[in-house]
């Protein structure tokens, strides 16, 4: 009997380990699939030569001589990383506190008041967001409007068409996917150590610092590469609010593209890319060793 | 190259063009909306009644989409078997899109025919994308001013805008008088510019009016660069929202672009009576000449249907509703303006005679030079 039901077993064992590879291989194929040709395309793009008016497709490459011997784009470079820290930064020291005070809320009706809040900016477009600011950080808008009359500044100050209303537009979109991995490792995290933690005589702050913050971490990292990474990627916002003076290479790629120099539209695509993949790889070896060294401690 | 150069504008014709123009104003009388018939026989079906599908692209804004959708009910309802899919957009954005499209698969374009400014129209020409049209299909070709036939019939012009000064007529009491007002030191950090479109952001408005032309623009970037640098300039915008509200709220107070907007803009607030005008400098307006184009690779069917409404357009009282809802100076003969327009002083002959015509194939081959001038001397400076 037993003989005669192992070869069925193995059958079943056999068909059971490529259930896996099964799920998971059309996805991974039409991913994987499309990111690597669109990836090909703008390698051979990158390479071809650009007259002026027309793409010849033969390799100078000089689009990429052009963006690394260009201080110009140097700038580029930085206003974008600058724009993208500074925003998942600012993201960040909003986002916790307010993932934190999410968590502890118990009232469902205050939970889904505050869910809706933290999530109304994704509820309306990108264009009409950016208007909104517009119209609220121009010269005669609100928030000049306040800080004239409660003395804080004596005229109206520029808070649009320059870095501080790009950024400041920036936060406000992508809070949601700052507050979103962070409450939830926190609604995640087991009530009961942090009883354990007070048992044992911590204070609040104690609990929060030797408890709490340590085991957010993941959240943290996710909330920040979440981030930064649409940050980097941002268009509409510094389009319509830097007025020209905040030069991303969304807008470069962009105005490029438009002008049939996709040559250069793919190099700065390629460097894009290559700087969001960095950061993410640099990020994830960070929290390993941050991970190890916890557990070493331990 | 050659080809594109050949295909430029002299002052002798820009005289030539502005004159009939001009005289296309004072013509004629302002009539009820009436669509074109076709130049084919009623009773013979267009492409002999095959189903035909079709892309025509058309702009966005400020009036530009109610002829289309009314020549398109109404083509369609003549003609069951065709259907004409409307692409609203910019030619700044569409363009390279046409272009990409044709690198995919040349016989299959994204766009089939439409309308195109002098901007995309010289590319086109440029980048072999336009067919030559066939006057025997689109017989009202010979309603157009011969000065705005292009060679070869790649395309027929059909209307120009003139690009001046816009303003906050509002909170701007002295208007600006000369292209060079763009850099006086009341409007200091209240100047609004289109980025990049050298046909409509004043860089060819200050070029030619400081004795420079496309081809000896260095001084006109200098001035730029230093303006940009002693915070002249507001901001740089790429869509009509972004100026007109900017202008609206006072934010920016003069901006060079289209005069027809103001007049557009104005109508479309409540009461018709917003806060737009447009200041005339005194050195001309720049030309901004629009064409009617059929790209390359489209069946015989869908050339068929395209150059019938084009025919369509060409007709007086379409090109006469279509520029009467957007203050475009027409270029076919016999059409009048409603009075209204007559009376506005863009459209006064004398304006139109002046207007500066720049080179637009110089302009398109120095494009990209320009381009990297503009990111370093001015928008690096701001």
């Amino acid at each position: 009997m037993n003989a005669a039901a192992a070869p069925g077993r193995t059958g079943w064992a056999r068909g059971r380990a490529l259930v896996v590879p099964g799920l998971l291989g059309p996805a991974v194929v039409f991913i994987a699939g499309l990111l690597l040709t669109a990836l090909g395309i703008l390698l051979v793009n990158s390479a071809y030569h650009f007259t002026g008016t027309r793409i010849e497709p033969r390799a100078t490459f000089e689009a990429y001589r052009r963006f690394f011997t260009d201080p110009f784009y140097a700038g580029v470079v930085w206003e974008e990383i600058r724009l993208a820290v500074t925003t998942t930064a600012i993201c960040l020291a909003i986002g916790y506190p307010t993932a934190y005070a999410i968590a502890k809320i118990r009232r469902p009706n205050w939970v889904i008041a505050a869910y809706i809040l933290v999530f109304s900016p994704l509820l309306t477009s990108s264009i009409v967001r950016a208007y909104g600011w517009l119209v609220i950080l121009s010269r005669g808008g609100l928030v000049n409007w306040l800080l004239t009359v409660t003395h804080l500044v004596a005229g109206p100050v520029r808070l649009v068409f320059n870095f501080t209303g790009v950024a400041i537009a920036l936060v406000h979109v992508l809070l949601p996917f700052t507050v979103f991995p962070i409450l939830s490792i926190l609604l995640r995290m087991d009530p009961a150590l942090r009883e354990a933690s007070a048992d044992l005589g911590a204070t609040r702050a104690q609990t929060f610092l030797r408890v709490t913050w340590p085991l957010s971490f993941p959240g943290l990292y996710a909330a920040a590469q979440l981030t930064f990474v649409l940050a980097m990627n941002a268009y509409v916002t510094p389009q319509l609010l830097g007025g020209g003076r905040v030069q991303v290479l969304p807008l470069l790629i962009y105005e490029n593209i438009s002008d049939l120099n996709w040559p250069l539209a793919a190099v700065e695509a390629i460097v894009l890319i290559t700087l969001v993949w960095t950061a993410m790889f640099a990020s994830n070896v960070l929290f390993r060793r941050r991970l190890a060294a916890a557990g070493e401690r331990e | 190259m050659e080809r594109g150069r050949r295909h430029g504008m002299t002052r002798r014709e820009l005289l030539r063009r502005g004159g009939a123009a001009g005289a296309a104003i004072g013509l004629g009388a302002w009539g009820g909306v009436a669509l074109g018939a076709p130049g084919r026989a009623a009773a013979a079906p267009v492409a002999g009644g095959r189903k035909v599908q079709l892309t025509e692209f058309i702009w966005i804004g400020g009036g530009q989409g109610v002829v289309p959708r009314e020549v398109k009910a109404s083509y369609e309802k003549a003609n069951p078997n065709v259907n004409i899919e409307l692409y609203e957009g910019t030619n700044a954005v569409t363009y390279p899109k046409i272009v990409a499209q044709r690198q995919v698969d040349p016989n299959k374009p994204l766009i089939n025919f439409g309308f195109f400014n002098v901007d995309a129209q010289t590319k086109g020409e440029l980048d072999d994308i336009w067919m030559s049209l066939d006057p025997a299909k689109i017989p009202n070709m010979a309603n157009v001013h011969p000065s705005y036939h292009r060679p070869h019939d790649t395309g027929i012009g059909w209307g120009f805008s003139a690009v001046g000064i816009l303003y906050n007529k509002k909170l701007v009491k002295e208007p600006p008088t000369s292209w060079n007002d763009l850099f006086a030191p009341r409007f200091k950090g209240k100047v609004m510019l289109f980025d990049y479109a050298w046909g409509f952001n004043g860089l060819l408005g200050v070029a030619y009016a400081n004795g420079g032309d496309a081809k000896h623009i260095d001084a006109t970037f200098e001035k730029f660069s230093k303006a940009a640098q002693d915070g002249q300039f507001l901001a740089l915008f790429t869509t009509n929202e972004q100026v007109k509200d900017a202008l609206a709220r006072g934010e920016a107070l003069i901006a060079p672009y289209f005069t027809s907007f103001a007049i557009t803009w104005n109508q479309e607030t409540p009461g018709g009576n917003g806060p737009f005008a447009y200041a005339i400098p005194k050195e001309g307006v720049v030309a901004f000449t629009y064409y009617f184009d059929i790209i390359k690779g489209s069946t015989p069917d869908q050339v068929a249907v395209a150059s019938e409404v084009i025919n369509t357009y060409l007709s007086k009282p379409t090109i006469e509703r279509y520029c009467n809802l957007t203050a475009t100076i027409p270029a076919v003969k016999g059409v009048s303006l409603k009075p209204e327009l007559q009376q506005e002083a863009v459209f006064q002959p004398s304006v139109v005679e002046k207007a500066i015509q720049p080179d637009w194939v110089t302009t398109n081959t120095q494009n990209n030079a320009w381009k990297q001038r503009w990111d370093r001397e001015v928008k690096a400076k701001m």
